[in-house]
């Protein structure tokens, strides 16, 4: 097992409790899929609130260079990647 | 006859034998209506300018109370609703309450009058003050709190230009029959009021299904005054062109009619309905018919005598001036109103309506119109009906549905998983609006809920996405045939039916009983009311059911029968029976 699946996993459900996602259990969301517009459909709103969500739970904030944010937002895994990063920087 | 005013209502002879109203319990004359309205002036003419709240179910009662009050010089006072919490409320600012045995009004109430009890006494001509506020109702507040709008009787001429603008060609024995509320304004107006002014018999009673009404109807000639709501039920059913040329004029108001309900109307009674816009304020403002051409909600409206309209600067509103409003701005001898919608003005006075302006949004700093969205939501094949509202959500708010399916949409949501058809349904949404303004919540039901008025209430919307993930508790309707004693529909079991919690883990089933319930809810549809089941007999459950599964309901109740029969098989192959059983109903009385 990959020492990050249970950061990646409460990142999916961080996801789906934040944005009040219907039909979609949290194991469903693909790691490595994009999560804005063609893949989990996510939109600009959902950045922000997810941006909230990631702040409040693990204390992490985003930065201003939106290439860089964009990356970030990109997957659940670019996102657990960051999250590990900023924990252990 | 000519209309009469409803000022020189109590004072202009006519034959006393004349019928005003009828009910079930029997026939009312214009003797009977005057007696009854001297004998309650009578009663109430203390406190000479009284408020009276009025609260009865019969609409021959309504009239009385209305006129019996303004001949004692008084004002009766209508509830918005029946709700006992309503009446309790505005008997505060009364001096008593007009009321029948089922009213909430007859206990709590200081004075009170039970109006189906009196007897006529002899009642000597009166003229009535046109000025003098007769009668307060109450709008039902989009803002929230119910507004209180006084009418006095000239304000309620309009009933002279609605005869002078849509009796033409009607016979004078044209009788009246009303699934609108008389407590509305609406409803009072057009199947109380006008009827009185111009001499034809109205129905007391109000049919809020047609399985009550179209038997009603067939008694020879007459016009309805109804609610969308009724005629979205009543359109392609069989009895209906057998009504022509005795149904003369259907008459809508009260919410959007659509398209293809006008459409089927109009192909089995000759002409289609005619809707009304108006509002509590303003009283009538316009009228339309829907010609097949101009299918999409184009059709323009067209004001009614004596009623200007104009488009108010900047926000675009309706802005209505004539005699008939009764709150707003001083415009010359009238009022003027501004309502809710949205009008784009065309030639001869008349304008299309672009919708409400309270109902044009902002998500994510860009604006939205909710009822263009539904229109576009509607074209999907999947969808039959569609309501949007905003839900508030961490940082922003957000677009939910609430769709009605279609026989299509019903199918795929049966087959496939509910996602890939929300899915379906954004992705056409999705060429004309930013991905923000997409609806992200979406809830399916079996009809829209709708209020005694016909219209969506926002609140009844906003509770189905209270809990989380709510799961239909029905199947989708597929399809649905009726012939005497026999009702049969093809449905389409939900695959995220709530109903299916517990009912196994790994291989859901549908429980027998849930089958059975469904059974007794079609009954209602056959029967006109819930059946009262002594016992079932013979009840069998020879396969299982499952989600995604589509199948038919046969319920058939043989004439003179008491044992209603049901069956629930496979649809594509009705060897297969999932249920079936003889319900035992109360023997008829």
């Amino acid at each position: 097992m990959n020492a990050s699946e249970p950061l990646q996993l409460e990142i999916k459900k961080l996801i789906v409790e934040a944005l009040a996602l219907e039909d979609i259990a949290p194991e469903e969301i693909e790691t490595g899929a994009p999560l804005f517009v063609e893949g989990l459909g996510l939109d600009s709103i959902d950045a922000l609130e997810l941006a909230m969500a990631l702040e409040e739970k693990y204390g992490v904030t985003v930065g201003e260079d939106p290439d860089e944010n964009q990356r970030i937002f990109f997957s659940v895994q670019s996102l657990s990647d960051f999250v590990t990063a900023a924990r252990t920087a | 006859m000519t209309a009469v005013s409803l000022c020189e209502l109590l004072s202009t002879a006519g034959p006393a034998e004349r019928e005003v109203a009828w009910s079930r319990q029997g026939h009312q004359t214009r003797a009977s209506f005057l007696g009854r309205v001297a004998a309650l002036a009578g009663q109430i003419a203390d406190p000479p300018k009284g408020r009276w709240l009025l609260d009865v179910g019969d609409a021959f009662d309504f009239a009385v109370g209305l006129f019996g009050a303004a001949r004692a010089g008084g004002r009766v006072v209508v509830p918005a609703n029946r709700q006992e919490g309503t009446l309790h409320a505005l008997l505060q600012s009364c001096d008593g309450a007009l009321a029948d045995a089922d009213s909430h009004a007859t206990h709590g109430a200081e004075r009170l009058i039970q109006l189906p009890e009196l007897h006529p006494e002899p009642a000597p001509p009166a003229h009535l003050d046109p000025r003098s506020p007769v009668l307060s109702l109450f709008t039902s507040g989009t803002t929230g709190t119910a507004k209180e709008i006084p009418k006095n009787l000239a304000q309620l001429y309009e009933v002279l230009a609605l005869e002078h603008a849509l009796s033409a060609g009607l016979p004078a024995d044209t009788r009246v029959l009303a699934s609108a509320p008389h407590q509305h304004l609406y409803g009072m107006l057009f199947r109380v009021l006008w009827p009185l002014a111009a001499g034809r018999p109205f129905h007391a009673a109000t049919f809020l299904h047609p399985e009550e009404l179209l038997p009603a109807l067939a008694g020879g000639h007459c016009v309805l005054v109804a609610t969308p709501a009724l005629l979205r039920r009543l359109a392609g059913r069989p009895e209906v062109p057998r009504l022509r040329g005795q149904l003369l004029r259907v008459f809508s108001s009260g919410g959007p009619l659509d398209a293809d309900t006008a459409a089927a109307l109009a192909t089995d009674l000759g002409q289609p309905p005619i809707e009304i816009l108006g509002s509590t304020e303003t009283g009538g403002v316009a009228l339309r018919q829907q010609e097949e051409a101009q299918k999409g909600g184009s059709t323009p409206w067209r004001p009614l005598p004596g009623v200007e309209v104009q488009r108010e600067e900047g926000s675009g509103r309706l802005l209505v001036t004539s005699p008939f409003v009764s709150v707003g701005t001083p415009a010359g001898q009238c009022l003027r109103f501004a309502m809710g919608d949205r009008m784009e003005p065309l030639a001869h006075g008349n304008f299309v309506l672009l919708g409400r302006s309270d109902r044009v949004v902002k998500v994510g700093e860009r604006r939205l119109s909710l009822p263009e969205m539904e229109s576009r939501l509607r074209e999907h094949a999947y969808v039959e009906e569609a309501a949007l509202l905003l839900l508030d959500h961490d940082a922003s708010q957000r677009v939910a549905a609430v769709v009605v399916p279609s026989a299509a949409g019903a199918e795929s949501l049966a087959r496939q998983d509910r996602r890939s058809v929300t899915r379906t349904l954004a992705e056409h949404l999705a060429p004309w609006w930013d991905r923000v303004l997409l609806p992200r919540s979406w809830r399916f039901l079996a009809e829209l809920p709708s209020d005694e008025r016909g219209k969506v209430p926002q609140a009844a919307l906003r509770r189905l996405f209270e809990r989380s993930g709510e799961r239909p508790r029905t199947p989708w309707l597929l399809g649905e045939q009726r012939s005497t004693g026999k009702l049969v529909r093809q449905l389409a079991v939900p695959r995220d039916l709530a109903q299916l919690e517990g009912h196994y883990e790994g291989f859901p089933v549908v429980p027998g009983v849930v089958q059975l319930g469904w059974a007794m809810q079609a009954a209602v549809a056959l029967l006109g009311h819930a059946p009262a089941p002594q016992r079932i007999d013979a009840l069998k459950f020879p396969a299982l059911l499952r989600p995604g599964d589509r199948v038919q309901l046969e319920l058939c109740l043989e004439p003179g029968d008491t044992r209603l029969r049901f069956r629930l098989t496979e649809l594509a192959k009705p060897s297969r029976v999932f249920s079936s059983g003889r319900c035992q109903l109360e023997p008829a009385a």
